[in-house]
């Protein structure tokens, strides 16, 4: 048993640490208080700065765009028709829907004279030889391709079906003579650089390519390439 | 007499002068610890007065109700009841009785008159 002196200093010991959690209760709730408070104020303050910075800057930027828009188009209405009319005719020159003329390469792929019978499988083009020359060719920068008088559009699609190679719904059949409208030089090297002529020397197959300055491919000719969609308006 | 009164002055300076914050989620329960060690300490001091203070009971009573107070809150966290409510109400009541009764015998002993005690 302890003597009585001591209780005192055990209940002083106990109500030391009571006090100090009291006063620790007491500070964190307070800090936590002033803290939520002033960060609330402060938040909400910046916000409005940086609204307001938000609306000077779309401001500005439908400024600039009105700008813009001044020197690109003069703003007369005889010119903007005019320029309506030139757009019109660019983006039909660019999605295939016009007529192009302009310097390129021609390139013919033909039976090569045959030596000897190889089997009918080896000598054949597929679908995707085609594709692949199409595509090497826009990756050279070509603005325009035909393909035995086929526009190549955005949505033309080339694949087998049967025996047969079609252009959208058009079956295409041998010599394929492939138009196209771009720096002849770049457009050569890319074929050679890409083996094109090996290639298609495997399958029996000759490649030759003319530089031309003056190709003309023809508009493509199908009808309602675009059907299912439509174009959103800005905003919605 | 003094001496707790001191302790408890020392406690709060100590407190205040440390940098420790409970955080956000602990603080009722911290809250009701502390409810229950006031409770506690009174109840020692109210002894005391009675001269049937047991330091056993007392140190006992100390840690077992701060940490019974804090651990109805966490239940009662968990189990959707207020349950510290019940913890509240219960230190708040002892709280009360007990420093009446502490006042009863202070007045006794200031005046020197028993009648006071009941």
């Amino acid at each position: 048993m302890k003597s009585k002196k001591q209780i005192p200093l055990i209940i002083t010991a106990i109500s030391l640490i009571i006090g100090f959690m009291l006063a620790v209760q007491f500070k964190s709730y307070n800090a936590h208080a002033k803290t939520d408070s002033k960060d609330i104020s402060q938040i909400r303050q910046d916000l409005q700065k940086e609204m307001e910075r938000h609306r000077r800057i779309l401001t500005d930027i439908s400024k600039y765009d009105q700008l813009l828009y001044e020197y690109e188009n003069p703003l007369n209405h005889s010119d903007s028709l005019k320029v309506m009319k030139e757009e019109l005719s660019r983006i039909k020159a660019l999605g295939g829907l016009a007529e192009m003329e302009g310097s390129g390469l021609v390139i013919t792929i033909q039976n090569a004279p045959v030596e000897e019978e190889d089997g009918g499988y080896l000598s054949t083009i597929f679908d995707d030889d085609l594709r692949y020359v199409v595509n090497e060719l826009f990756g050279a920068g070509a603005h325009g391709i035909s393909i035995n008088g086929n526009r190549v559009t955005p949505t033309t699609a080339i694949r087998n079906v049967g025996d047969e190679i079609q252009m959208d719904t058009k079956i295409i059949r041998l010599p394929y003579e492939i138009k196209v409208i771009g720096d002849p030089n770049v457009l050569e090297s890319a074929m050679k650089l890409r083996g094109f002529e090996e290639y298609f020397a495997i399958v029996n197959k000759k490649i030759i390519m003319k530089k031309l300055d003056k190709i003309v491919i023809p508009a493509y000719d199908g009808k309602g390439m675009i059907r299912y969609m439509k174009p959103v308006k800005e905003g919605s | 007499m003094w001496l707790p009164i001191i302790g408890l002055i020392i406690g709060v300076i100590l407190g205040f002068s440390s940098e420790i914050t409970v955080p956000v989620e602990y603080r009722s329960y911290l809250s009701i610890a502390v409810l229950a060690a006031l409770d506690t300490i009174f109840g020692g001091i109210r002894s005391y007065l009675e001269n049937v203070f047991d330091i056993k009971v007392f140190m006992s009573g100390f840690f077992f109700n701060t940490l019974l107070a804090a651990g109805l809150a966490f239940l009662g966290v968990y189990m959707g009841i207020d349950l510290y409510l019940a913890a509240i109400f219960a230190f708040g009541v002892r709280l009360f009785n007990n420093i009446a009764v502490i006042r009863r015998i202070m007045i006794g002993r200031w005046f020197n008159d028993d009648t006071y005690r009941e």
